[in-house]
């Protein structure tokens, strides 16, 4: 009962640490371009923080340990994830942010719209951005009220908590826009950062420390216990990568030998983890930066350095500790567990591990398990609001203010954009209480169409030849292969009666990859079927703009070869085929740890390595290639009013018609998908 | 109205408050709760820490500590004082090394005060802000 009213005590706390911020941000928006892109006036320190807590997240806060806790060093592999997600905006944010501010976009939608010339564009990237958004918002939702339930012992219901709990989350954002996001989202950041550690550390106190973990390991090496069992070698599938691919039909067809996180899914799930930041709403964020001064920091060491010592030293020991800690009732069983903290954690219940953790100390320090459940709280949602606000914008700006009224002012723009909120808000808590199914499978769509924007990203930070027409092509026929090799595609077909040859995730390649592998093959076959002259001179316009503030020195050309080089090297080995190397280089997994050359097992020990050596080059390419440093010269800044795109041709009178039909479609797709999922 | 200026300074202090606070918080609970002195000396040492990065604001931010910051951290720190002070006497479960923790914690609390104004006023300075003070 204490840690109820300490839980009620610290709740309240942060509530008003929100809603004091949304309120002052509330009252600086004055315009509408303050609401959505705070003015562009983020500074540089705001932009860190908020950056990497939205990139992040609350699926790294609770789901990246527990997915270690289940497969073992293989997921542990994905931490360098820290690494792979500030790669993505090392390549685009700079770019983004330089047209961002001498075109006057706000939404990636007018970005891609202004640069394709096509309307269709922009529509794909709002219907993109929402598939993303309300999902992975229902997710984050879900996890604030599972743990609620978890810490409180049922007595507070899920979702009675998500409701009221996202209900503060609607306010401030409401109430702020992006800088109210931006600003929470510091806090929010760090309680993520420190309450990974924390977590972390307990999960160190518990296990009697790195030995006493590392000796618990050394005995589960020895053995063929875990749910993967041993590979052809004789080593435990908790400590080693099975294999650089497995030619299956799907994950849910044929079961991958000694696991499913094989280097080509390691590789292919960084990618689907690259569109985070390729994801509108992190573009929203780019543009609303006052500045670069933020993009190096975040990237190497707020990201790739601090995030990823993190992710390697404390979430894997809560993953993997817990199965020591009485999580995995198998090795208690066995005699194996060094002591019975956490309960037994079944297959379907490894969501809870965190909050077991958070729970484990709530009789000998209530106060501390409340601020731990903080912590939780703001990882997921920091992710949230980013996504909620951008909703918000892109409703405001890509539906209402291009398609019904373009020369709606401020005050409609904001109100629009708050409707948007609210509507992005209420249809993630309905699909998250009452078809909690259809949100796990939407949901998996999620990461897969966000890494779909890599390909037009690039297009319109670096490859001028890509035409409308291949984007466009390319982009949809993406989005088609990523819900074809989803569960999602499977439910449609299955509906239409076709069965598909394939699964979920054929050949251990996640969907994110079929996706931009078939986006960017289409993309280059139309491309150079459909080029055009004048089309060509419109998009090098944007690139003679880029290419005067980004152009690389003297000395950066010469170093050209050695980062393509080192960024290749790293990627082979570190999140690709070449990972399987570590799986035995620093001892084998069954040797024990007399065998162990460096005293823990050796693919934690190559995961270590490989995110130093991440750091350095994330750190090359960041600064000394200039990808994230400032131009030299002055960036001459949107004037508003010189640029505001072209006349909608569906404007005006048929608009009353246009919002009815798409109530009656948005009624229909409901229904539909409790139909097909039900 | 606030500039931008200082509310990014206001949203620097509250943010770091709002971290180190509540661990810092955390970690005295629990050395008085469980008698741990390391963690009670951790969370006075992050109190100390918070103070020390508010100073590293101010810097940066080119201010010093508005009025309702002085008045709100005196007011912090005399209610914890009196709440461990009155805890102490009356408390008979409130042992020991309950109280060299507290002791330890407000003295150290006590010392960054001391040296935060000597270093920004001089010694001579420190004594004579006091003087004027009192002629008020």
């Amino acid at each position: 009962m204490l840690l109820i009213y300490w839980l009620a005590a610290v709740v309240l706390a942060y509530w008003a640490y929100c809603l004091y911020w949304g309120i002052i941000s509330g009252r600086m928006a004055v315009t509408a371009n303050d609401f959505f892109l705070a003015d562009r006036r983020l500074p540089a320190w705001v932009f860190v923080l908020a950056a990497t807590g939205s990139a992040l997240g609350g699926w790294v806060f609770l789901g990246h340990p527990a997915i270690i806790f289940r497969d073992g060093f293989a997921f542990a592999q994905l931490s360098l994830c820290a690494i792979t997600i500030p790669l993505t905006g090392v390549l685009f944010l700079k770019r983004q942010w330089l047209l961002g501010r001498r075109f006057g976009f706000v939404t990636a939608g007018e970005m891609f719209d202004q640069y394709f010339r096509t309307d269709l564009m922009r529509l794909l990237i709002a219907v993109v951005a929402l598939a993303f958004a309300i999902p992975f918002v229902g997710m984050e939702l879900t996890a604030s009220g599972d743990i609620i339930q978890y810490m409180t012992d049922g007595k507070i219901d899920r979702d009675a908590a998500m409701w009221v709990l996202t209900a503060v989350v609607f306010l401030y954002v409401c109430f702020g826009g992006l800088r109210a996001v931006a600003y929470v989202g510091t806090l929010q950041t760090l309680l993520l950062g420190v309450g990974i550690v924390a977590i972390g550390m307990i999960a160190y106190m518990q296990l009697g420390g790195i030995a006493a973990f590392s000796t618990a390991m050394a005995k589960l090496g020895s053995t063929a216990i875990g749910s993967w069992g041993t590979n052809a070698q004789g080593y435990n599938a908790y400590f080693e990568i099975p294999g650089v691919a497995q030619f299956t039909a799907g994950i849910d067809r044929t079961a991958p030998i000694g696991g499913m996180w094989t280097a080509i899914m390691m590789l292919s799930y960084s990618c689907a983890l690259m569109g985070l930041q390729a994801a509108p709403a992190f573009t929203t964020l780019t543009f609303g930066a006052r500045d670069m001064k933020g993009f190096g920091p975040q990237q190497v060491w707020v990201s790739a350095a601090a995030v990823g010592g993190i992710l390697l030293l404390f979430s894997v020991a809560q993953g993997m500790g817990a199965n020591f800690l009485g999580g995995s009732s198998t090795i208690t069983e066995r005699g194996l567990a060094v002591a019975r903290v956490l309960p037994a954690i079944t297959g379907s219940d490894t969501s809870t591990l965190v909050a077991a953790y958070i729970k484990s100390i709530s009789s000998t320090a209530p106060w501390f398990a409340a601020v731990l459940f903080i912590c939780a709280l703001a990882a997921v949602q920091v992710m949230a609001a980013v996504n909620i606000s951008t909703a918000g914008t892109i409703f405001a700006r890509d539906f209402y203010g291009r398609i019904f009224n373009p020369q709606a002012d401020d005050r409609l723009l904001k109100l629009y954009a708050r409707i948007g909120i609210a509507l992005t808000v209420i249809i993630a808590l309905i699909v998250a209480s009452y078809a909690p199914s259809a949100q796990a499978v939407l949901g998996a769509l999620a990461l897969g169409f966000g890494a779909q924007l890599l390909v037009p990203l690039t297009a319109v930070c670096w490859l001028p030849w890509i035409t409308r027409q291949g984007a466009v092509l390319g982009l949809i026929v993406g989005l088609v292969a990523v819900i074809l090799t989803e569960h999602f595609g499977e439910a449609v077909t299955l509906f239409f009666g076709l069965r598909l040859p394939w699964g979920r995730w054929p050949a251990t390649i996640h969907s994110a990859l079929w996706g931009v592998f078939v986006n960017f093959a289409v993309c280059l076959i139309v491309s150079a079927l459909t080029q055009n002259s004048a089309e060509t001179e419109h998009r090098m316009q944007f690139h003679a703009f880029l290419a005067e503030h980004t152009s690389a020195s003297a000395r950066q050309r010469i170093w050209r070869p050695v980062a393509w080089a080192i960024s290749l090297v790293w990627i082979f080995f570190a999140i690709g085929p070449g990972a399987v190397i570590g799986n035995d280089l620093f001892g084998p997994p069954n040797g024990g740890i007399a065998h162990w050359r460096l005293g823990i097992p050796s693919l934690w020990a190559w995961q270590l390595v490989w995110w130093l050596l991440g750091v350095l080059v994330i750190w090359f390419l960041a600064y000394r290639m200039g990808l994230s440093t400032p131009p030299p010269r002055v960036v001459e800044f949107y004037v508003p009013g010189a640029n505001q795109g072209r006349a909608s041709p569906i404007y005006a009178r048929e608009q009353w018609r246009m919002w009815f039909w798409a109530l009656v479609i948005a009624i229909v797709a409901v229904i539909a998908l409790r139909w097909i999922f039900a | 109205m606030a500039t931008v200026r200082t509310v990014e300074r206001r949203l620097a202090v509250t943010t770091l408050w709002g971290l180190i606070g509540s661990f810092a918080l955390s970690f005295i609970l629990s050395g008085f709760g469980n008698d741990g002195l390391i963690w009670g000396s951790f969370g006075f040492a992050l109190v100390v820490a918070g103070l020390i990065a508010h100073v590293i604001i101010n810097q940066l931010y080119r201010t010093s500590f508005t009025n309702g910051e002085v008045v709100l951290g005196f007011l912090v720190f005399g209610v914890a004082l009196l709440i461990f002070l009155v805890t102490w006497i009356f408390n008979p479960s409130f042992g020991m090394m309950n109280g060299l923790i507290g002791l330890a914690g407000f003295a150290a609390i006590v010392a960054y005060f001391v040296a935060y104004v000597v270093i920004k006023f001089g010694l001579r300075g420190a004594f004579s802000m006091f003087h004027q003070l009192g002629r008020r």
